[in-house]
């Protein structure tokens, strides 16, 4: 089930944004809907306060997982940053990069940017916190190109093959998403 | 107890020793409602407390809007500790390495 719908450029819309992912996973776990609300969140501030546009949230529920997507219409690209603990800001996408089981950006030169992430529905997968191993991807399309490529790549595991594919999303390791370049969570991203 | 409404969060506070104010937030503390609790807690930090003490039972929500201004008031103040922590805010400043930072237990 994939559904979409756009937001605002107003402050009230992170919340907006949230109940209405919220309202796709009412059945899972509290602590996954949780999660699942604060990288929202952190994804719809991230459009609002940097890329100062409305934004558009698509979320694909499936059995074994969800898939959020936001986009907007900025053209700088996200950057993971390491802030110190003085530091007020900045942790946005660290926390997107500790809760999901993974994680990119889509950017185009004109048509703005997609940050995502995918969650395992299945309760008993544990999820790394801060300072994980996590690999994010970047991959930049051309005008003509497809980032929702990006999404088929690595597809969710469910719940009856957590051994398989399931395992490569827990341990975060390399994946084939290598259509453009891919690296680990500790080097800074493309320059906004 | 001293009660200010704001949009989003609520703010009131146990100030039995103004060195040392208790500020209870209440609600969902995020982009919208974060400047508004700002200026909620401000009153609490004009008489130059040596420790805040942050009670956030009633704290339903939290993202790294939050975060932030608990950062800013440790920077200020020195000492800020939370207590009464839900799970999800847990989790975020779990995420974010601040928990000992916090005076809460890794």
């Amino acid at each position: 089930m994939m559904i979409r719908r756009s937001f605002e450029r107003s402050e009230e819309s992170v919340s907006a944004a949230r109940r209405f992912v919220a309202g796709t996973i009412a059945d899972v776990a509290v602590e996954l809907q949780d999660s699942v609300s604060v990288m929202v969140s952190e994804l719809s501030t991230n459009a609002l306060v940097h890329a100062a546009s409305g934004f558009e949230v698509t979320v694909d529920r499936s059995e074994g997982g969800v898939f959020v997507a936001v986009g907007d219409r900025g053209n700088g690209t996200p950057v993971l940053q390491s802030p110190a603990s003085s530091e007020p800001h900045g942790r946005g996408l660290r926390i997107v990069e500790a809760l999901s089981d993974e994680w990119g950006i889509s950017s185009s030169v004109d048509a703005g940017k997609t940050v995502w992430f995918r969650l395992s529905l299945d309760s008993s997968v544990t999820h790394a916190s801060a300072g994980g191993t996590a690999r994010a991807s970047v991959t930049e399309t051309t005008a003509e190109g497809d980032s929702s490529r990006t999404r088929r790549a690595t597809p969710l595991s469910s719940p009856g093959e957590a051994d398989s594919s399931g395992s490569a999303l827990r341990h975060r390791g390399p994946r084939r998403r290598t259509r453009v370049y891919s690296r680990s969570s500790d080097t800074p991203a493309v320059s906004p | 107890m001293v009660v200010a409404d704001h949009p989003g969060v609520q703010v009131t506070a146990t100030v039995d020793d103004p060195t040392a104010p208790i500020i209870h937030l209440a609600g969902e503390l995020d982009l919208a409602s974060v400047d508004s609790t700002k200026e909620g807690i401000a009153l609490y930090l004009a008489g130059t407390p040596v420790r805040v003490t942050f009670d956030l039972e009633k704290l339903t929500f939290m993202d790294s809007s939050g975060i932030a201004l608990l950062v800013q008031v440790s920077n200020e103040v020195g000492q800020v500790s939370l207590i009464h922590v839900a799970p999800i805010v847990h989790r975020v400043l779990e995420a974010t390495g601040l928990l000992e930072h916090f005076g809460l237990a890794p």
